[in-house]
C-alpha cells in the first residue's frame, strides 16, 4: 500500500485452490496488498464497509500492508461474495475462499 | 486543492486543477467503457474473486456489469459536480464517499498504467519520460489523502 514510506519486499502467497467443499468450514474474505491504495483509504473502507472501529480497521490495514494480506470477514459463501463485491467497488483487491 | 474548513468542509480546486481533473476523469471514463478484457487496468478495477478460474468467471459474469455501471455513474456525477460548482465542492457524507472512490479509481487507472511499485516514494525525476503522468498521480494521491484524513480524523 502507499502512504508511509516503508518498502515491503515480501510477496504474499495466494491461497491454494479449494480441494473440498466441507459445508462446516466457513468462508473468508481476504484483502491483498497492492502498491496503489492508500493506507488511510484502506482503513476508511474497512470502517465504512464493515463498521469496524478505527483501531480494528487500522490493525487489519497494517496486516495487509506488512503481511501481504488479511482476513477481513468470515461467514457464508453468499455473505463473503457480497463483501468481495463491495470491496471491489471500492477498488480493493479482495478474494474469497473456504477457510482451511 | 485546498480543503476549506466549513460545515460541510469544501474542496477548493484552482481553475488549472479543475481542468486537469476533468481531463483525468474523462480518461478514466474512456478506460472503464473500453472492452479490452486483457487490459491490466480493467483487471485491476475488476479483479478475480476466486483463485479458481471457473468460479472467478461465474462471479465476474454476475457482478462486473453492475460494478462498471456504478463506477460510471459516480464518474459522471463527479464531472458534473466539478463543472456545476466551478471547482468549489462541498463534501457532505455521500459526496465525500463518492469523491474518494472516484479519486481512487483514477489512481488505480493511472497507477496501473505507469506501473507504480511499492518502493516508489513519489519522487519525480524530470528526465523520466512519464514524469507528467507521475506528477498527476502524486497530485491525485495528495488530494485523496486530504479528503480521507478529513473523514477518518
Amino acid at each position: 500500500m502507499a502512504g508511509i514510506a516503508s518498502p515491503e519486499t515480501e510477496v504474499a502467497e495466494r491461497a491454494a485452490p479449494e480441494s473440498s467443499t466441507d459445508p462446516d468450514r466457513p468462508w473468508i474474505t481476504i484483502v491483498w496488498n497492492d502498491p496503489i491504495n492508500l493506507m488511510s483509504y484502506v482503513t476508511h473502507v474497512f470502517m465504512t464497509v464493515f463498521g469496524y472501529p478505527k483501531p480494528k480497521a487500522e490493525k487489519l490495514m497494517m496486516d495487509v500492508h506488512k503481511k501481504g494480506k488479511a482476513v477481513v470477514s468470515s461467514g457464508t459463501r453468499e455473505r463473503m461474495e457480497a463483501d468481495v463485491n463491495v470491496l471491489h467497488g471500492y477498488g480493493l483487491w479482495a478474494t474469497l475462499s473456504q477457510d482451511s | 486543492m485546498k480543503l476549506i474548513e466549513d460545515v460541510p468542509p469544501r474542496m477548493s480546486f484552482t481553475d488549472e486543477e479543475t481542468r486537469l481533473l476533468g481531463e483525468v476523469l474523462q480518461a478514466v471514463k474512456d478506460e472503464i467503457t473500453g472492452s479490452d478484457t486483457t487490459d491490466p487496468v480493467i483487471e485491476r478495477l475488476f479483479p478475480a474473486a476466486y483463485d479458481d478460474p471457473g468460479a472467478a468467471g461465474a462471479f465476474r459474469d454476475l457482478t462486473e456489469g453492475d460494478l462498471r455501471e456504478e463506477r460510471l455513474i459516480r464518474l459522471v456525477d463527479t464531472v458534473e459536480e466539478l463543472d456545476a460548482t466551478e471547482g468549489e465542492v462541498p463534501l457532505s457524507g455521500d459526496t465525500a464517499d463518492r469523491w474518494i472512490r472516484v479519486l481512487n479509481d483514477a489512481r488505480l487507472v493511472l497507477g496501473t498504467r505507469i506501473e507504480v511499485s511499492e518502493d516508489w516514494d513519489h519522487e519525480l525525476d524530470p528526465e523520466d519520460p512519464e514524469v507528467a503522468e507521475k506528477a498527476v498521480y502524486v497530485w491525485l494521491s495528495a488530494v485523496q489523502e486530504t479528503v480521507v484524513q478529513s473523514l477518518i480524523g
